[in-house]
């Protein structure tokens, strides 16, 4: 798994690592893809067809007119393709042993990045409306927070329910390790005591 | 008229060449893995490249002469 570093994100602290890397599922752009793919094949299927029922374009140099706009399009889909899965690829959540991060891709030039403290985590409800995401298994997860601010959310993810897993257990861990550390802060603090 | 159309054209091309590299700086700019970087760098431009060479191509031998005489 590639380090947080690669992100541009410094890390809590050297033993931090990265649990999981979580990106949107891909029906969330299958949409925007199928009408590219689509046009694309309205395009070829025009391409095919004028030859044979309108000869005489093709003999009069039209169809050149008609390919060349075909191979503008066609570019113009490659370049609005590849922005969608920026989008997607750049839009993701990673689960560390330390926190979740939240990077939010919003088009090209909009980018957002807030973490969360798995400390502060109060509870994980998980959200799968419909039957698509029931069929493909994907869906929303809420993470409230021990603040007043907005709950953190983690929109359209595959196995919402195994994030939450990850999420609670991983929270659990590292309350357990704050009591543990409390216990024997005050533990040393009462043997000081008895010595003094 | 046909240089019109050739400016228009080319004003087009320089839209979409923008558009590639600010896709291309991105996938630099901005992924968590190397590896998938430059397997998408790869494809994007190749695919990109022959494109753009095909319609750039197509463009120069479009009877435009005779389209307006």
């Amino acid at each position: 798994m590639d380090r947080l570093s690669n992100l541009g994100i410094k890390e809590i602290s050297s033993g931090e690592e990265v649990i999981k890397i979580v990106h949107r599922h891909w029906f969330d752009i299958l949409g925007q893809y199928l009408i590219s793919f689509m046009i694309f094949f309205a395009m070829a299927g025009v391409l095919i067809v004028i030859p044979v029922y309108f000869p005489g374009m093709h003999e009069q140099g039209d169809y050149l007119y008609i390919v060349f706009f075909e191979s503008f399009v066609a570019l113009i889909l490659w370049i609005f393709g590849f922005i969608v899965w920026i989008d997607y690829y750049l839009d993701i959540w990673i689960v560390t042993s330390e926190r979740v991060i939240n990077i939010e891709q919003k088009g090209l030039f909009n980018r957002i990045i807030s973490e969360l403290k798995l400390s502060r985590i109060q509870d994980v409800t998980t959200e799968v409306n419909g039957i698509i995401q029931t069929v493909l298994n994907f869906g929303d997860v809420h993470i409230q927070t021990a603040g007043e601010e907005s709950k953190f959310f983690l929109r359209h993810i595959p196995d919402p329910g195994g994030i939450k897993s990850i999420l609670m257990d991983l929270q659990k861990n590292k309350e357990k390790e704050e009591t543990d550390e409390l216990g024997e802060m005050i533990e040393k603090k009462i043997h000081e005591n008895t010595i003094s | 008229m046909i240089i019109i159309i050739q400016i228009f054209y080319l004003i087009l091309i320089l839209i979409c060449l923008i558009a590639g590299f600010i896709v291309a700086f991105h996938l630099i700019k901005y992924s968590y893995s190397k590896k998938n970087t430059a397997l998408m760098l790869i494809i994007f431009s190749a695919v990109a490249i022959t494109l753009l060479f095909i319609n750039v191509t197509l463009f120069t031998m479009l009877p435009l002469n005779k389209l307006f005489n």
